[in-house]
Order: structure tokens, then C-alpha cells, then sequence
């Protein structure tokens, strides 16, 4: 009994430093299949995604513009230049640029990538502490504040998933004029038009047609040709646009 | 007289028509010769061929026969010359070879002088520049106007209107460099009608800044055609690293003759082929269209390199280029709380827009006020310029005060490594302050806290990164990616299940009773196996050894006390007189063990099932 005890022990120890590190392995691992299959020239860089919208915006090209930052704003949140532009190029245009309030800010301050691994490494330190301190019944106050702290790095990556989750099914709308109908079909009554750089929300999808919702609230079936999603839904790097 | 007169004329005149007959009739045959404008052409292309005959007979020029061509005489023009009486003529008849089919096509020989033509057809819709046969020479495009630009291919439309060219310094950049780059757009006067547009790139990972909306326009000759060439002098910059094709494209509207008009099935006269391409000809004769079309450039390789990690220099902004600087203070003596204007000149070529400098942080003896930038170019496309720094700063102590090196940090694409320029430390005579002037001044400067230059952008964008970083195959967040969604619950699940198992493991731990329970249910069990052997082999005492070790087990778990303190006093005494049958078989137990007594099957049967009722009880143990 006592052999077992101390079996089930060292088991739980070894688990709890294995885990951590097959959690970073598999995170380079991944990082270097990322770099290993898109070198350079393929796969998405916020660098690459602003100098982008950059030429863009200089070409007068809105949509595309904003397209691109906010592309980018998805992989460095916390670049102020991205964000300056964004919001330099909406002003331009006359578009509605609704500001964050300081907990979207807060949960969005790190690239979601690396709070969800932030929030897998606190899913490990929460679970194997509430293993391990069964085993540790004198440092309580020690493998709590363990549990805790993963707790939080859960909470926070769970909270950053809900904030940016509505993104996944915005769309900004790229071509110079688009109209939003009230059937997903080219001949129907148009209801509303959507401005270049315009960002909807994407509600539904019919062959060629997606129903869009504006920030205030109206929907109507707009030619998808005419949209691109802010997160596309393949890993194919954006259309290439003709740049000056 | 006047009969004597016409008499003499009439003679005059029979003897020149005699020496004309005479002088015809010893005449050469005429010289034929043909000539191709282009001896290689794209299927759906047309070369022009054209016979000239010349010599004092009469020229009679019929199109020459070669299965697969279709000559379309387009045009003619003849001369006379008369020397001596003796009249030559030169006739020349142009047509349009229209290939039917792609392939080697020889046009036979018009005369025993002449030599046969060749003429290759591709399949290929591009139109080869290089002239064949004594018509053509090769382009005489002048070189870029930019020094050292290596010259792209000229890349002629399809009907010879336009070409379009890249000319850029060398092919390979790094990220965030600018390069000066010359566009070349060629036009066919007469044949253009229109440019639609300013030149754009085909290719999303470069940026072509500060192209003006008005060329440079020179005249060339490619292939003996007359073209107008407007050049756009421009600065390339590359947004990522890789290996890119880069071309260029100019929308064009292009004056093309309709098919009627195109091919005349009779000569035209005396029209030779640039006086029927001119426009007022075309529009006299009524047969043109107007086409857009789009021309574009050869496709030019180019390597993008990242800038290197290694040697990257602290303050390192972003610059690429070659730069120099140099400062300066608006005066070397002042007074203590005068304030004084430090300079940082950054001089060169390349990405001004990145070029920053912190200027002077806190220093002990002065007062900083937040520096300003400016930019003027030195050319159009914003390539070369001088940066100026300005920084307000203030001699707070008396005495010959020193300004330290100032440091600008950029990245060399010739020499490929980064570099830092540093200033000479500029010396300042401070004498005493005039009474009050010191503490008003360092009261005014206490809240200035040294910041990068500021420029305000000339379009109000904020300048292109240099720094590509990490790149991720898709934008999609891998909180929505499947596999991390599954991996992340096998841990929950993992946890969950192993939470669970210590904590059952930690109840039946704390949970003494109930092991001793389990404990003795299991003994149990033993022993009515041990019975069953026994009935089976006939063994009487090992059977009731068994049964009493079993009603043993049963009742020390109920009574709570160890099994061998169960005998048959401690039965009477805890069970006043009940348990009749139990103290039976303790007593046969002890009977078998020393008198060897024998029992019957049936025997062993009775007395199973009466160990079993009295153990019944033990699931309510």
C-alpha cells in the first residue's frame, strides 16, 4: 500500500514537470512547421499585413486598407501604429470607428495565440497543483496560490477567446460601392448600401450571397465577392491587390 | 512655214518614239527584290513584306505564293526617273503576311537575284521585338535615365501599340529598403489614343511610393518604330521577405483599323506603310476602332531578404540606406537658462520616413525640450533628402558645458551590415545667468521629457515596419482551431479523472469501518470456497474449520473485535442463548478437528446452507 502511495506520487510529480514541457514543445514544434512550410514568402505577418494596408491606404484603396490592419490588429493587438492607421483611415473616410472600452483593451492586449498557450500552460499549473497538493498537505498556502495563478491565466485566455470570437465572423466590405438586398439573389430589391471599409457582421451564407449585419443593425444579402472576412476562412494568404 | 513646222515635229516626235521602242527593247529586265520587316512573329501577329521592282520595264508585281501565308496588299508607290531618255522605274508594293498556322514558313525567291525568306510563326501571342532582314536593327531605346539601371526586357503589346518596363537598380532588397526605381511606358503615336492611367504593380508585396502624375517624355525607336516613352521616376520599398515576380501594367486605349479597313484587297496607291499608320489617314478613311487594353512589363525576379537579427544596433529605428550626420548648436556661447538649438543633420539615401534620432536624453546640466523633424527631398521621388533634427536645449550650470555624441543607428544594404554614426560632442561656453532668468527657464523646461523626433507624416499614415517577424499560417486564432480545442479537453478531462481518483482513493483511506467490511467480506468468501472444496473432497474438518472461520469473520465485523476472540462463550455471552446453529458448528468444528467424524454428502449440503443463513446478514455488514 505504502509502495503504491509512493508510486502514485513520483507519478504525479513526473507528470506535472512533463506536461509544461511537452505544452512548449508542441508550441515550437508548431512554430517551426509555421516557418518551416511558409519561409517567407507565404503564411501572415502583421509587419507584412500593415505595409500592405499602408500601400493601400496611400492608393486610396479603403476597404483593402482596412482589411489589412485589421488582419493585422488580429495578430499584434498591441501595436499602436496599426491601430493609429485604423483609425487614421476610417477618419478619413468618414467611417464609424467605435472605440474599445478598457476590459476589451485589457483582455486583448497580447496576441491570442500566445494567451491561449498562456491559458493551456495555466490549465496544466491549475490541474496538476490540485494534484499534487493531495500529496502536500503542509504547503497548502503554496500549491494554492499555484492553482490560483492558472486559474487567472485561464480565465483571462477564456475571456480574450469570447472578445475575439466576434471577429472571426466579421467582414469589411472591399469593393467601391455594394448593396445589400433583401434576398440572396442578384435581381432583388436592394435595401441599403454598404461603404467601402465598412465592417459587418457576417450572419448567414447562400451560395454567392452572405447576409451581413451593419454596426447599427440593419442586415441585407451582399454579393460575397464584395466582402472579405477579417479571418478567412482557409489558411490562404490574402488576394494579392495591385499596389502603387 | 507652219506645215514645214508641224512636218518637223511630227518627224521629231516618230524618232523619239522609235529610240523609246528601241531603247525598251534593249532595256534590262527589271530587278525584283522582297524584304520582311520581321523574320519572327506571333501566330495571330502580321509581318509586312514588301516587293520593290526596279529597271526601265515595265514592273509587274504579283504576291508571292507560300501555303499557310496570306498576303493583303496594303500599299503601293512608284517612281520614274528619266535620264538621258532613258526612263527607269521603281515600284513597290507592300502587303500584310497574316499567318494562317503556326510554324516555319519560306517565302520563294521573286527573281534569280533575290534570296527566299523565312519567316517563323509561334504559337505564342508575344510579339518579338528583334527585326529580321536588312529592315530592322535592334532597339535603340535610349538607356534608363536612372545611372547603373540595368534595362528590362521590352515587352511590345500585342499589335506593337505600347511596352511597358521595370528598370530597377539590382534584384535583390531587404525588407523596408527603398530602391529608385524607373518605369518606362512606350507609346505608338497614332496607335495610342490614350494612357488610362498611372503605372501599377502586379504583386502584393511591394509598395510604389510617390509616383508623380507627370513623366518625363522622350522619343525612342524600337525596331524603326517611332515611340513616345514617359518615364516615372519612383521609390520601390518591399513589405516582406521572399522571392517575388514583379511586373508592372498601364491601362491603354489603342486605336486598332477595323477588318475591312485592315485588309484591303487592293493596293492603295501611293501610300507607303508610315504614311498609312498616321492618324489623320486613319480617321480620313473613317476605318478605326478604339480598344482598352492593359500592356505589361517582363516579369522581374526579385529576392527580398529580412533584415539580420544579428549586429542590430540598440537604437535601431528601422533605417535602410547610407546615411551620414553631423550636429551643430546655433552658437557656442551663451548664457546659463538661455536656451540653444542643437541640430542633427541625417544626410544620405534611402527610408527617411523610419529615420529617427531619441536626441538628448537626461543630462546633468541641461534642459531638453521634445525635438522636431523635418524632411526635404532632393529629388522627386523622396530617395535622397536631408533629414533636420531640432532640439531646444538649455545650459542650466555655468562653465564650458559639453553636448555628447549624438548616435544614429541605420542598416547598409551595400555593405549588408548595420551601422552607427555618431556625431562629434560639441562644446559650449556658458557664462553666469543674468539674476531670475535661470529659474524661470528651468521652471518652464521641468515637465519636458525627452521623445523621438516628431514628423508628422506627409499623408498621415504612420511608416511602413521593417521588421517582418514571425509569420502564422492562418489568421484564425487557435482558440478555434480543432486540434487545440481537443487537446486542451483531453487535459481537463485528464485532470478530472485523475482528481477523482485521489479523491476516491483519499475516501476509502479515511474510511476504516468500511475496509475492515470489505476486508472481512472477502475473507468470507475465502472460506465458503474453502467449504465447497472441502464438501467436495469429502474433508469434514477442513469444512467446518471453514464454516467457523467464516461465522468468525462475520461476527467480529459485527461486534467490532478481532475474529479469533470469537469463540463459544463470547457467543452465549453476546447473544443470551440466541445463535443455536452457530454454536453448533463451532462445536462440530472443534469435534471434526479431534475426532476424525465422518459425514455424509448430504450432510455437507445441510450444513452449507445453514452456514449461509447465518451469514446472510453479512451484506448488512
Amino acid at each position: 500500500m505504502k509502495l503504491f502511495k509512493i508510486l502514485t506520487r513520483r507519478l504525479v510529480l513526473l507528470a506535472a514537470l512533463t506536461l509544461p514541457i511537452c505544452l512548449v514543445t508542441a508550441q515550437a514544434t508548431t512554430r517551426a512547421q509555421t516557418s518551416a512550410s511558409n519561409p517567407a514568402t507565404s503564411g501572415y505577418s502583421a509587419a507584412a499585413l500593415f505595409n500592405q494596408a499602408n500601400a493601400d491606404a496611400r492608393k486610396g484603396k479603403t476597404g483593402p486598407a482596412i482589411l489589412g490592419y485589421e488582419r493585422a490588429l488580429l495578430l499584434a493587438p498591441n501595436d499602436a501604429d496599426i491601430a493609429a492607421n485604423l483609425h487614421f483611415v476610417r477618419a478619413k473616410a468618414g467611417l464609424p470607428d467605435t472605440p474599445e472600452n478598457w476590459f476589451t483593451r485589457v483582455l486583448t492586449y497580447a496576441r491570442p495565440n500566445t494567451l491561449a498557450w498562456l491559458g493551456s500552460f495555466g490549465l496544466v499549473l491549475a490541474g496538476m497543483s490540485l494534484l499534487v497538493r493531495r500529496f502536500y498537505a503542509q504547503q497548502q498556502l503554496v500549491f494554492s496560490s499555484l492553482t490560483f495563478s492558472g486559474a487567472l491565466l485561464v480565465a483571462t485566455a477564456i475571456g480574450n477567446a469570447i472578445t475575439i470570437w466576434p471577429r472571426v465572423n466579421e467582414a469589411v466590405v472591399i469593393s467601391r460601392e455594394s448593396a445589400a438586398h433583401i434576398s440572396p439573389v442578384s435581381a432583388a430589391e436592394s435595401t441599403f448600401k454598404l461603404r467601402e471599409g465598412e465592417t459587418v457582421t457576417v450572419r448567414a451564407e447562400h451560395q454567392d450571397f452572405v447576409l451581413v449585419q451593419t454596426s447599427v443593425g440593419r442586415s441585407g444579402w451582399v454579393a460575397r465577392a464584395e466582402l472579405a472576412l477579417i479571418v478567412p476562412q482557409s489558411g490562404n494568404p490574402a488576394p494579392s491587390t495591385n499596389r502603387t | 512655214m507652219k506645215t514645214a513646222f508641224v512636218r518637223f515635229i511630227s518627224q521629231a516626235a516618230a524618232l523619239a518614239a522609235v529610240l523609246i521602242v528601241a531603247a525598251n527593247a534593249f532595256a534590262a529586265p527589271p530587278a525584283v527584290t522582297a524584304r520582311l520587316d520581321r523574320a519572327d512573329i506571333a501566330l495571330g501577329d502580321s509581318a509586312k513584306l514588301t516587293i520593290t521592282a526596279s529597271g526601265s520595264g515595265n514592273a509587274a508585281i504579283s504576291p508571292p505564293v507560300a501555303p499557310g501565308l496570306e498576303f493583303v496588299a496594303v500599299g503601293q508607290s512608284s517612281q520614274y526617273q528619266s535620264i538621258n531618255g532613258v526612263v527607269t522605274s521603281t515600284t513597290s508594293v507592300t502587303y500584310e503576311v497574316i499567318p494562317q498556322r503556326a510554324g516555319q514558313f519560306s517565302i520563294q525567291a521573286l527573281s534569280q537575284r533575290s534570296k527566299p525568306l523565312a519567316l517563323n510563326v509561334r504559337s505564342g501571342s508575344r510579339r518579338s521585338v528583334a527585326a529580321a532582314g536588312n529592315n530592322a536593327g535592334p532597339s535603340s531605346l535610349p538607356p534608363p535615365a536612372t545611372s547603373g539601371l540595368a534595362a528590362g526586357d521590352t515587352h511590345l503589346t500585342q499589335d506593337g501599340s505600347a511596352f511597358a518596363r521595370l528598370l530597377l537598380p539590382r534584384r535583390e532588397l531587404y525588407v523596408g529598403e527603398t530602391v529608385p526605381v524607373d518605369i518606362q511606358v512606350g507609346l505608338r503615336p497614332g496607335l495610342v489614343a490614350s494612357l488610362n492611367g498611372l503605372p501599377t504593380l502586379n504583386g502584393d508585396s511591394f509598395t510604389l511610393n510617390r509616383l508623380s502624375s507627370q513623366p518625363e517624355q522622350t522619343q525612342a525607336t524600337i525596331a524603326g518604330k517611332p515611340y513616345t516613352v514617359l518615364t516615372w521616376h519612383s521609390v520601390l520599398a518591399a513589405v516582406k521577405p521572399g522571392d517575388f515576380s514583379l511586373t508592372i501594367e498601364t491601362p491603354l486605349t489603342v486605336q486598332m483599323r477595323t477588318a475591312s479597313q485592315r485588309r484591303p484587297r487592293m493596293p492603295r496607291g501611293f501610300f507607303d506603310d508610315s504614311v498609312f499608320d498616321d492618324p489623320f489617314f486613319q480617321s480620313f478613311f473613317g476605318g478605326t476602332t478604339e480598344k482598352q487594353i492593359t500592356v505589361t512589363s517582363e516579369p522581374d525576379a526579385l529576392k527580398v531578404l529580412a533584415l539580420p537579427v544579428a549586429g542590430r544596433p540598440a537604437g535601431f529605428s528601422g533605417a535602410v540606406g547610407k546615411f551620414e550626420v553631423n550636429s551643430e548648436l546655433s552658437t557656442t556661447k551663451t548664457a546659463a537658462g538661455d536656451p540653444l538649438t542643437l541640430r542633427l543633420k541625417v544626410t544620405g539615401a534611402g527610408n527617411f520616413d523610419r529615420v529617427n534620432s531619441a536626441m538628448l536624453g537626461e543630462l546633468d546640466g541641461w534642459k531638453t525640450y521634445r525635438p522636431t523633424a523635418k524632411f526635404e527631398a532632393a529629388d522627386n521621388a523622396g530617395y535622397g533628402g536631408e533629414k533636420d533634427f531640432e532640439q531646444a536645449v538649455i545650459p542650466t550650470q555655468p562653465g564650458q558645458q559639453t553636448v555628447p555624441a549624438l548616435t544614429f543607428s541605420f542598416f547598409n544594404p551595400e555593405t549588408r551590415r548595420f551601422e552607427t554614426k555618431q556625431t562629434a560632442p560639441l562644446s559650449v561656453e556658458v557664462s553666469i545667468a543674468p539674476a531670475g532668468s535661470l529659474a524661470k527657464t528651468a521652471a518652464s523646461a521641468s515637465n519636458v521629457s525627452p521623445a523621438p523626433a516628431s514628423e508628422s507624416p506627409r499623408d498621415g499614415l504612420r511608416p511602413d515596419h521593417v521588421e517582418t517577424g514571425s509569420t502564422v499560417a492562418t489568421l484564425r486564432p487557435i482558440y478555434f482551431q480543432p486540434w487545440f480545442v481537443g487537446s486542451q479537453s483531453v487535459l481537463v478531462l485528464g485532470f478530472a479523472t485523475g482528481f477523482v481518483f485521489l479523491r476516491r482513493r483519499e475516501r476509502s483511506g479515511n474510511d476504516a469501518d468500511g475496509a475492515r467490511r470489505r476486508e472481512a467480506m472477502s475473507a468470507i468468501d475465502h472460506c465458503l470456497a474453502e467449504m465447497d472444496a472441502a464438501s467436495a473432497a469429502g474433508d469434514p474438518t477442513h469444512f467446518f474449520q471453514s464454516a467457523r472461520a467464516a461465522l468468525q469473520e462475520k461476527l467480529a465485523t459485527r461486534w467490532n473485535v478481532a475474529p479469533a476472540s470469537i469463540t463459544i462463550a463470547e457467543i452465549d455471552a453476546r447473544l443470551n442463548g440466541d445463535g443455536a446453529e452457530i454454536r453448533r458448528v463451532f462445536a462440530l468444528a472443534d469435534h471434526a478437528a479431534y475426532s476424525g467424524q465422518h459425514t455424509s454428502t448430504a450432510d455437507f449440503q445441510q450444513w452449507k446452507e445453514t452456514v449461509r443463513a447465518q451469514l446472510k446478514p453479512t451484506e448488512e455488514l
